[in-house]
């Protein structure tokens, strides 16, 4: 299985949406309009968040967030034939990292039980 | 013929047709609104608002479109028609709800959420386009496989004991832990009440989790515990935990939650700083392909490269 975490626009830059809760652990950052700026702010993220895997970087013009209308954020599941067998609600209310483990569970069950059925 | 003038003798509620026979893209755009780019919307819905309510417009400053507007401004400017609601009065603006709501079936998710600004409704779990997810395998789709006798209640024992990952499928899959799977362990978009122990650990990692990164570590555990033993004890009772999280939750109202006034959140809304207008690809249709440098620079990623194995995309930023 291949995990990507694709790093996106920010949702709540100090020149947009800006947050209170961003404030309070002394998170202030700019929307980034290069792509070498996008780039400093996800080794930052990475950083902040002490994450294993890199990011993945959109592009300046973000092609692959409108693609796949990933902002704020978002979670797909793709399958062995690259079909969205799970895209999650919109974020943030939708963002729901335990049930997209429930359906990478049942997909492999599926596969499972399939299998089973040909034999 | 002016605007003024075409309004003059006209019946407010037959808008729809008043703007079909001023905008030819109209009937077009209703039935493949994918179609048109991006750019045409704001002229669209300018046209919508200017023709549901015409005396709105009348001396203001905001002139009212003619038919050729409809190219200019869609070029021109895509703040135009966040300028023009806002000078619509709030019941102007939950009037227009209710007509587009009523009047346009089939409508893409950006329309619900612009109905649902302005009707001036709270945004949460289940309003505007903030919608559950879609997912190929729900539990109609497990009780149809697995749950036999169909009263709603699937066992362990009831799922193969040789599935991939079967030590931890079914306890993963029965979230409220009480050793049978049923609707509820699938709903992760319901309002249902949080069980005591779920409010409890939201809360205490919220208090404890000091800069916010989604761990806790001893040393926020321990500062938390300094922080709550003011007299310097060496316990904690009760009452110290009492008299620190009454602190901290009148600190976080004085700072407050930060959201924007409706007129503010409208012009966030298209300047598409609440979400996008494009929905993204739907179930079971095909994952658009992208190549990707990570951050590091240390590789380039092409989705497609992962065709035969499943793939999980998280999309996300720092704030």
């Amino acid at each position: 299985m291949d995990v990507y975490a694709i790093y996106i626009r920010e949702a709540h830059p100090t020149d947009g949406w800006k947050m209170q809760s961003n404030d309070r652990v002394g998170v202030a950052i700019e929307q980034p309009k290069t792509l070498e700026a996008r780039n400093l702010v996800a080794s930052r993220c990475c950083e902040a968040l002490q994450l294993t895997m890199p990011l993945l970087v959109d592009t300046i013009n973000d092609q692959v967030n409108r693609a796949y209308s990933g902002f704020p954020d978002r979670l797909y599941l793709i399958d062995r034939e690259g079909r969205v067998i799970y895209q999650g609600g919109r974020g943030p209310f939708g963002y729901k990292p335990r049930e997209l483990e429930q359906s990478l569970l049942l997909f492999l069950l599926d596969e499972f039980t399939a299998k089973g059925v040909e034999k | 013929m002016s605007f003024k003038r075409h309004h003059r003798n006209r019946n407010v509620t037959n808008y729809r047709q008043a703007i079909v026979n001023r905008c030819q893209i109209l009937p077009d755009f209703r039935a493949r609104p994918h179609v048109l780019p991006k750019t045409i919307k704001p002229a669209l819905w300018m046209l919508l608002i200017a023709a549901a309510f015409p005396s709105t417009f009348v001396g203001q400053e905001v002139p009212a479109p003619s038919a050729n507007d409809v190219t200019v401004v869609a070029d021109s400017n895509p703040n135009y028609l966040a300028a023009m609601i806002e000078k619509l009065a709030p019941e102007n603006r939950k009037d227009l709800a209710e007509k587009l709501s009523a009047d346009w079936k089939d409508r893409p998710e950006w329309a619900e959420m612009l109905i649902t600004m302005l009707a001036g409704k709270e945004m949460g779990p289940g309003s505007g386009w903030f919608q559950p997810s879609q997912k190929k395998h729900d539990w109609e789709w497990l009780a149809a496989e697995f749950d036999a006798n169909l009263d709603g209640h699937i066992y362990e024992a009831e799922l193969p004991q040789d599935a991939p990952y079967a030590e931890l499928l079914f306890r993963r899959l029965d979230r409220d832990n009480d050793g049978k799977l049923q609707i509820a362990d699938f709903d992760h978009f319901g309002r249902q009440q949080l069980t005591p122990p779920q409010m409890l650990s939201q809360l205490l990692a919220s208090m404890l989790d000091a800069d916010s990164n989604g761990r806790v570590t001893p040393e926020e555990l321990q500062s938390l515990f300094t922080r709550a033993d003011k007299e310097q004890t060496g316990f904690l009772t009760s009452e110290d935990l009492y008299t620190e999280f009454t602190r901290a939750f009148s600190e976080r109202e004085r700072s407050g939650s930060g959201m924007p006034g409706p007129d503010e959140m409208l012009s966030m809304f298209f300047r598409g700083e609440i979400g996008l207008w494009e929905a993204g690809p739907k179930l079971g249709e095909e994952a658009p392909d992208f190549t990707l440098p990570t951050h590091d620079g240390s590789q380039t990623i092409t989705l497609s490269e992962s065709r035969g194995k499943p793939v999980i995309l998280i999309f996300g930023s720092f704030t």
